[in-house]
């Protein structure tokens, strides 16, 4: 028995060793130039990211002929870690506002590259569906937060007498609750854990008309399906921006506009040189991403379709980032 | 019973101890000094599993050792199997002292000259029927056509004709048994050990295989050492029965040697029970000739049962023959009226 | 109890009552002394830099050094690479080999073991992650899974056989392996990226650590449970000891030993999606993007298909020793099988017919998103309210109560009184240790809050438990009805139902609840049956025969002498709801759950070690007590075999 299955190993082995030399005909795309490297680009748990890194690794793969792979991982440093040994060798959106010390330093060592912006501006920020503030106008700015009916409004079985501030995944950054203790506001944080969790919660509460007051961003799908607002919150300082940046507890304004960013890792220019240059002039604006978020969001349809879909439509614009 | 072989001693035990527990050192010097079982072990908290004992097991003999559970018989068995140390004493097999041996030595005496028969069988579930028997060839490093071909004439042997491509489990507890007798068997041993090996029997199977391990005792002729709490299946296959208490030998004779003259009251409450006539030989009753043989002759080895026809149905006395034919004796009616006699 | 103090002497056992009745005044007295002395000091915690910084700074100096240490580039890199290369060669083998040719292979090598049924059932299931359009995933997974499971046993059972023989080694291994199995994987996620980076190696190394357990304890217990009697045999033939446990004792232990390696594959099947915390990828990332997308039913579809795995791999793990039971197959036969299936890899792959046929519409389960919108918007005066109920009456409430009016010591005093009472001092020292370092880190707080919901579920799981339980050991169809609703319970990734229970019942401890419960009622309802299952025949016909009514047999005979069975079901209950402690982070569960994804999710090894002690220390008092009070109620083991 032993000896068979010793055999049909042997065979197998065999088979796979002669089988290599037919496969480049099976996977032309993949393998025409099997000297090429494999591009790993990171995908973080948004949907916006996943597109960015759609279309680019569609682009790599069809235009300039190298294989792809996509790592999804958060955004934190164990994925700056990933860059930095090249498992990973591109994010394409990065959320300055998010960055760590210790992310920094991947920076300032040169392990990771800065490659320039990606073109879309993100906005992180307190959002309620707008028939709260049809219902409340007083709770478009954060100076109608402060009172015990702005509270009992967002108040749950769990918050009590307080408001409840939906917080989001941990790997977010998120000041709220610097932001609702150094104002004063008789709010109370209850972190969903995951986004899901949040859109879910979303979902829910939307569905029954019920108020409710989270931490979201834009550009995203969700803002326009759950007609989204976004409450004015005092505006950013740079003495703000530094509490946020030293960690010492002291943040009390609004977020800061986030100007997105790529980077890969410090070892891709030797890698790819090619690739490099593409992604360095790999461009996304909010207004592509808008365009791309509904259908998958809201419509369930698959990231890569979307995608190969806006390389269909928009070939003036991408042609210009093939060197 | 291969006459000339049976005067030397195969295998050997002096002054065998062995003591369970924490302090055997501590246990060992009281002992010496005569502290008994119970009071070594309130002092010490050791048990004394076997007490200086001693035998010869000789070429050919089966020597049983009997007791019941608790005696130390299993104990002993195993140390002088050299399955667990022993605390103090020696084992000789053939003039080598097993127990001075290293590991790596004892092994190669253990694949040249010993096997073993356990009481719940000790079979290997996993190997079909045929594997479990050549095993022991296996770890010698026999190739597996002749091991096998050995392993099929020994399963013939003892009657599982067939029963080689079986699993253990499909086969009943009797024929489970006949398999573990064909493995110990299948290596040659100089020393057969049997660890209570047919008391996890029905009583009818048991039977069977002991009359089984005589039949192939005779064919192959080596010496066994046996170990049962049943007195009755003692007297039935031992050339030489040791009774065992407390961790000592009580007596150590043949069957007659223990029917007649029981050392302790112990050995007689076991003796009580058994149907003499049926096991002791017109040899144990005996008494010298004062004349000429009378006419009427019965050999030496026949069962008192058989002669006592010839006992009710004339007054003559009868002469005993040894194996060569040779007037030895005649029967002694007395002494044999006393023997079947309701014991008080 | 009753039995300890009739042996007792009639006047020591005078004493030993006054004194027992005397404890009923004096503890209650002293925990409200304590109370009173402490009421409103502030929490100790001495320790929480202690403990947290220098892994804090070991992860950095880790991070420098990096690409310079002889750590990373001796050992780490190496082995990195090492995996790294394994699950290519098992993923691209798989993916090279034609389709059909794999649930074709899987039923061959079942059948060998005549075990049709299993044979045809393990090779459909193959099939529908395939029907789904998953199966490039989830041979991705399934590589993942096979090097992690060779891996556990190339690991596990040395370890395991050497544990079986050096009694010293294996007192040594047992708390390691104990905390190995109650750490929550993602708090050894942190250190894994640091010394492996992300993507599917650390994952595979984090899932071989966290189901290592079962394969070292089962390989002890396995080679132990081997008949002495077979190894004196085999010693008796002269056998060497390599001999012996190579051709009697790790045959004979195989079984069990192949018991490990399942239960190892159910564990490294649950953290398939937190692994996707390390970019691992796979099922595990399907899984997470159908729930970003808010398609429950795409989920369901996809977690069936991690049930689909978990079910190959068990009866393929029960085929490998299920040989010796049947007849095995004539030579001839596995020489036609085996050609057979080399015919039919050369014919796929000339006839280029290698990758799954997308054949199924990856929409067939959108309806389970229609059936979720319909309980969100006609469910929800139920759902919610009984949220609110939850949270206001209960969870709020006690969690305030423990953290803000009972003083600290209290706390502390009462589980040691209690551990007194239930197994005496040793167990009250050891509740005290545990309680206090839990204390002295500084996780006292996120503790209470996550032992308030904790005990929430152990409770209400074991309230559902040991009926359903009791009806599934009495009646053979309810059991048969239910095996394969267990099955997928304890594999199915619980993330996929959990977000459409936020959807009804909201965000908060709830969904988290819900969660726990459904997964760890499964011992609880499997260990109930065969408890009652077990009850000796003579002992309830011997109920029978005095007349008594069945209640009266169920509650006189049958359950008390089921009693430490189900006991042991309970304890399992606890282990798995604290599993769960971490997925409850993940949809508002908060206290240790989210404080271990934060920790993770931000890179905080100190915080991450926190947060895994605390969880160890918890389960540690909770299962002493629970065996406890399992010894205390149970009746003495059945004796007869």
């Amino acid at each position: 028995m032993k000896k068979l299955l010793l055999g049909l190993l042997v065979l197998t082995l065999f088979a796979v060793a002669c089988g290599d030399d037919s496969d480049s005909d099976t996977d032309a795309s993949a393998d025409a130039d099997g000297d090429k490297p494999t591009i790993s680009l990171v995908v973080n748990s948004w949907t916006a990211s996943a597109l960015n890194v759609a279309v680019a690794q569609q682009l790599i793969e069809s235009e300039l002929g190298y294989p792809t792979n996509v790592i999804n991982i958060d955004e934190n440093e164990a994925m700056f870690i990933g860059l930095a040994d090249g498992t990973a060798d591109a994010v394409l959106e990065i959320w300055p506002s998010g960055i760590t010390d210790s992310e920094q330093a991947f920076f300032d060592d040169g392990s990771v590259e800065h490659l320039g912006e990606l073109g879309a501006v993100g906005r992180i920020g307190w959002f309620v569906p707008d028939y709260v503030i049809e219902q409340n106008p007083e709770l478009a700015t954060w100076e109608g937060y402060f009172s015990d009916e702005a509270a009992a409004i967002f108040a749950t079985a769990e918050t009590g007498d307080n408001g409840r501030f939906l917080g989001t995944d941990p790997s977010y950054s998120q000041f709220d609750e610097q932001i609702i203790n150094n104002l004063g506001m008789p709010f109370e944080v209850i972190y969903s854990g995951s986004e899901p969790a949040t859109v879910a919660e979303l979902d829910a509460r939307v569905s029954a008309g019920e108020p409710i007051l989270m931490y979201w961003w834009t550009p995203t799908a969700a803002v326009s399906t759950y007609s989204l607002v976004q409450v004015a919150l005092p505006p950013h300082t740079e003495e703000c921006g530094a509490s946020a940046a030293s960690g010492d507890g002291g943040v009390d304004c609004e977020y800061p506009e986030d100007v997105i960013i790529k980077a890969v890792s410090g070892k891709l220019a030797d890698k790819a040189p090619a690739v490099y240059d593409f992604l360095a002039a790999f461009t996304i604006t909010n207004d592509d991403q808008l365009s791309m978020l509904p259908p998958v969001e809201l419509d369930g349809e698959d990231v890569d379709e979307v995608a190969a879909q806006w390389i269909a439509d928009n070939e003036g614009v991408w042609s210009a980032w093939i060197g | 019973m291969i006459g000339e072989a049976i005067s030397s001693p195969c295998l050997s035990a002096r002054g065998i101890w062995k003591i369970f527990g924490n302090r055997p050192r501590r246990a060992l010097e009281m002992a010496d000094t005569g502290a008994s079982r119970a009071e070594v072990r309130e002092a010490t908290g050791c048990t004394i599993g076997a007490r200086d004992v001693s035998f010869d097991a000789l070429h050919g003999e089966t020597f049983v050792i009997m007791g019941l559970s608790g005696s130390g018989k299993s104990t002993l068995l195993r140390c002088v199997a050299r399955l667990s140390p022993l605390s103090r004493g020696s084992v000789i097999l053939e003039g080598e002292d097993l127990t001075a041996m290293t590991e790596a030595e004892l092994r190669s005496v253990r694949r040249a000259k010993l096997s073993m028969v356990f009481q719940h069988f000790g079979l290997f579930w996993h190997r079909r029927v045929i594997d479990n028997v050549a095993y022991g060839l296996e770890v010698q490093g026999v190739d597996r056509k002749t091991r096998h071909s050995k392993a099929e004439e020994m399963l013939d042997l003892v009657g599982l004709e067939g029963c080689g491509g079986s699993y253990p489990h499909q086969l009943s507890g009797g024929m489970q048994q006949r398999v573990g007798l064909a493995r110990a068997l299948v290596v040659e041993p100089t020393v057969l050990f049997f660890d209570e090996p047919f008391s996890a029997l029905d009583p009818l199977i048991r039977r069977d295989m002991q009359d089984e391990l005589l039949r192939i005792q005779t064919g192959i002729g080596g010496t066994v050492i046996f170990v049962t709490h049943d007195f009755d299946e003692a007297i039935k296959l031992g050339d030489r029965i040791a009774v065992m208490k407390d961790g000592e030998f009580d007596q150590v004779g043949t069957a007659a040697e223990l029917i007649m003259n029981p050392a302790t009251e112990y050995v007689e409450e076991f003796v009580k029970g058994v149907p003499r006539v049926k096991v002791l030989r017109v040899g144990d009753v005996l008494t010298e000739l004062d004349g000429p043989a009378p006419p009427q002759r019965v050999p030496a080895g026949e069962s008192l049962e058989t002669v006592l026809p010839l006992l009710v149905a004339n007054t003559d006395d009868i002469a005993v023959l040894d194996d060569h034919g040779t007037a030895v004796g005649r029967i002694d009616r007395a002494a044999v009226t006393r023997l079947i006699q309701p014991q008080p | 109890m009753t039995a300890a103090t009739t042996l007792d002497p009639d006047s020591l056992n005078a004493t030993a009552d006054w004194q027992r009745r005397a404890m009923w005044i004096v503890v209650p007295l002293a925990l409200v002394g304590l109370q009173l002395i402490f009421a409103g000091t502030r929490l100790p915690e001495h320790l929480d830099e202690t403990f947290s910084d220098p892994l804090d700074d070991f992860a950095g100096w880790a991070q420098q050094n990096r690409s310079s240490n002889w750590l990373f580039t001796v050992i780490f890199r190496p082995l990195t690479s090492l995996v790294s290369t394994g699950l290519e060669t098992i993923e691209e083998t798989l993916l090279w080999v034609p389709w059909f040719v794999i649930p074709i292979a899987i039923f061959l090598y079942i059948a060998r073991t005549r075990a049709w049924k299993s044979a045809i059932a393990a090779s459909l299931a193959i099939i529908y992650p395939g029907l789904v359009g998953l199966w490039e995933v989830t041979i991705e997974t399934l590589a993942l899974m096979g090097m992690a499971i060779v891996l556990s046993v190339l690991i596990g059972v040395p370890i395991g056989v050497l544990a079986a023989f050096r009694r010293g080694f294996d007192t040594a291994i047992r708390p390691v392996l104990d905390a190995m199995q109650t750490i929550p994987a993602p708090v050894y996620f942190v250190p894994m990226v640091m010394f492996f980076g992300i993507g599917p190696v650390p994952a595979t190394l984090a899932t071989v650590i966290y189901a290592l357990p079962p394969v070292v304890r089962l390989t002890t217990l396995g080679i132990r449970g081997v008949a002495q009697q077979s190894v004196e045999a085999s010693t008796m033939f002269g056998a060497t000891r390599w001999q012996t446990l190579r051709k009697v004792q790790i045959p004979m232990a195989l079984p069990t030993i192949m018991a490990g390696v399942t239960q190892t594959i159910m564990m490294a099947l649950g953290i398939v999606v937190l692994a996707t915390l390390l970019g691992a990828g796979g099922l595990g990332q399907s899984v997470m993007d159908t729930l970003s997308q808010r398609r429950t039913g795409r989920g369901v579809a996809t977690g069936l298909a991690v049930v689909a795995i978990a079910a190959v791999l068990d009866r393929l793990g029960r085929a490998v020793v299920g040989q010796d039971r049947a007849t095995a197959p004539s030579r001839r036969t596995v020489l036609i099988c085996v050609g057979g299936v080399i015919g039919l890899i050369i014919f796929g792959r000339s006839a280029n017919y290698i990758a799954f046929p997308e054949m199924w519409e990856t929409r067939a389960f959108d309806p389970i998103d229609d059936g979720v919108k319909w309980a969100r918007d006609n469910l929800r005066w139920f759902t919610r309210a009984f949220n609110d109920t939850v949270v206001s009456w209960y969870y709020v409430p006690v969690r305030d109560y423990l953290t803000d009016s009972v003083a600290w010591p209290v706390i502390i005093a009462s589980a040691a009184a209690l551990g007194a009472w239930l197994k005496g001092w040793r167990l009250a020292l050891l509740n005290v240790c545990a309680m206090g370092s839990i204390l002295l880190i500084g996780m006292w707080e996120l503790s209470i809050d996550t032992f308030v919901q904790v005990v929430a579920a152990v409770v209400l799981s074991i309230l559902l438990a040991i009926p359903v339980g009791v009806a599934a050991g009495r009646h053979r169809r309810v059991e048969a009805a239910l095996s394969p609703v267990l099955d997928a319970l304890q594999t199915i990734p619980s993330l996929v139902y959990i977000i459409p229970a936020v959807t009804l019942f909201t965000i908060g401890v709830v969904p988290g609840l819900i969660a726990s419960i459904l997964y760890a009622i499964v011992p609880g309802v499997r260990l109930a049956a065969l408890g009652i299952k077990q009850v000796p025949t003579e002992s309830v016909e011997a109920s029978q025969m005095f007349g008594a009514t069945p209640r009266q047999t169920m509650f006189g005979v049958r359950i008390p002498l089921a009693a430490r069975t189900i006991m042991a079901g309970v304890n399992q209950v606890i282990m798995l709801v604290l599993a769960m402690v971490i997925i409850s982070g993940l949809v508002g569960g908060g206290g240790l759950g989210f404080e271990t994804i934060s920790a993770v999710k931000n890179s905080e090894v100190g915080l991450g070690f926190e947060v895994g002690f605390a969880i160890v220390m918890m389960a540690i008092v909770l299962d002493r007590s629970s065996q406890a009070i399992a010894d205390r109620v149970g009746a003495p083991e059945v004796a007869a075999h």
